[in-house]
């Protein structure tokens, strides 16, 4: 579905945010992207979704390279972005219409789809903010502006979900929420970006890390990512500290939480 | 050292076309401006004429609309007020475009810790409002698979303020507060 070759990118003051990055998607999968603060996630996912144009490489959609010329036809640039959608870090960032239910229908209204605002409606209530249809959204707490977000980008009927810290702003039970809702989509292929190995195990079965210069360090079965310590040593995702005893010794030791009980 | 002087220079020059009256002049030291650029820097001097252009243009145009506008019902000449003032605005911005560009800030003002930790503050949050813009514009484009229309720009660019303003209130806040806590205020006390 989405393919990248040897995609780097620098940020405009030169330092380097991507490096020599390679990897596809296959219709259906559940990626996560793990890495640690300041590692190029976001950036990667922004690059995935053209916001970004690389400086070296190619990013291909369904096999056709995505360029700034192929982003300038319309009718290309229509159908990747109704299909490919992103769900922001911050979600102030996506956030711009009067009301949540104008809020939803942006998107579908764009693409052509019938009955819109009847869609936001249906929409708001699969994701519980039935009651606010009529609220502006910068009146919502940090949790329902995400779940907001979420809906935004799905009513788009998108092939491709990219999220950005998903549950960076969620409290536990909507994390939980999240995560079942992620796992009744069979059909999304998803791309998820996290630094929360507790929960990353909920949210795909493959695991691209990527080391804090932007390279990627590990791509395949998430479970085997989880079980190696050293890897996620290397990519700043594991934690050492002292540890004291009862009887006053005191060791030190490299720490992962895998396990969200 | 470099940097001090260059800040001192820039000083001297915003004051000295405060003085400035006649647009003849002003124009003249325009042209010695952008000559100087292009010398200096080359190409890149006409990106940042552009650049100042694009700042002072919306309020210069409204500006000297709203004068011509009064100047004609109230039977006066225009002329020289509007083309004084947008060649003063416009020289201003190139002039503080170019100091941005080929200082440092914050090494330039580094003998006076009061002011440096005044530039350190307002850097800092202009890294942050333009990281958070970037990321807004960025949202847009993400969200719309075609061109937003001129209605959906506006609609998102008042979001985009309201945001900012929000953020920066809390920021300026939260700074306060951290700034107290290690007793920065107390110096004086």
């Amino acid at each position: 579905m989405i393919e990248l070759e040897r995609v780097s990118y620098r940020y405009p003051d030169g330092e380097s945010a991507i490096e020599e990055v390679s990897f596809s998607l296959s219709p259906g999968e559940r990626v996560v992207l793990l890495g640690g603060n300041g590692c190029g996630k976001s950036t990667l996912l922004k690059l995935v979704d053209a916001l970004v144009v690389p400086d070296s490489g190619e990013i291909r959609y369904c096999g056709e390279v995505i360029t700034p010329r192929r982003l300038r036809d319309r009718e290309w640039s229509r159908r990747f972005r109704g299909e490919v959608g992103m769900v922001f870090q911050d979600p102030d960032a996506m956030l711009f219409n009067a009301s949540v239910a104008e809020e939803i229908a942006y998107g579908p209204a764009r693409l052509g789809m019938p009955e819109p605002l009847r869609q936001a409606q249906r929409w708001a209530c699969r994701f519980g903010l039935e009651r606010y249809l009529d609220t502006p959204p910068y009146r919502l707490s940090g949790g329902e502006k995400q779940r907001l977000c979420l809906a935004c980008v799905l009513a788009c009927g998108p092939r491709l979900l990219l999220l950005d810290e998903p549950t960076a702003n969620l409290d536990p039970r909507a994390t939980g929420w999240l995560i079942d809702f992620l796992r009744d989509q069979p059909a999304l292929t998803t791309l998820v970006s996290t630094q929360n190995l507790s929960l990353a195990g909920e949210m795909g079965e493959r695991a691209l890390i990527l080391d804090e210069r932007g390279k990627l360090l590990f791509d395949g079965p998430l479970g085997e990512a989880l079980g190696c310590t050293e890897l996620l040593w290397q990519a700043n995702l594991a934690h050492s500290h002292r540890h004291r005893h009862d009887d006053g010794t005191e060791h030190r030791h490299v720490h992962v939480h895998r396990n969200w009980e | 050292m470099k940097d001090r002087t260059l800040l001192a220079l820039w000083l001297v020059a915003v004051v000295a076309i405060g003085f400035v009256h006649d647009p003849a002049w002003l124009a003249a030291l325009l042209a010695l401006a952008l000559g100087l650029m292009l010398v200096l820097q080359g190409g890149v001097a006409w990106s940042m004429a552009a650049r100042a252009l694009a700042a002072v243009a919306l309020v210069n145009v409204t500006v000297s609309a709203a004068y011509a506008i009064w100047a004609w019902t109230a039977g006066e000449s225009w002329t020289t007020f509007v083309l004084r003032l947008n060649l003063r605005v416009f020289l201003l911005a190139l002039l503080a475009l170019w100091l941005t560009r080929n200082i440092d800030l914050v090494r330039a003002v580094d003998r006076w810790p009061s002011i440096r930790f005044l530039v350190v503050i307002v850097l800092g949050q202009i890294r942050a409002l333009g990281r958070m813009l970037a990321e807004h514009r960025m949202a847009l484009v993400s969200r719309s698979p075609t061109r937003p229309s001129l209605k959906v720009r506006f609609a998102s660019a008042a979001s985009q303020v309201s945001v900012a303003l929000e953020k920066t209130e809390g920021r300026a806040e939260a700074l306060n507060q951290g700034m107290r806590a290690r007793g920065f205020f107390d110096d004086r006390a």
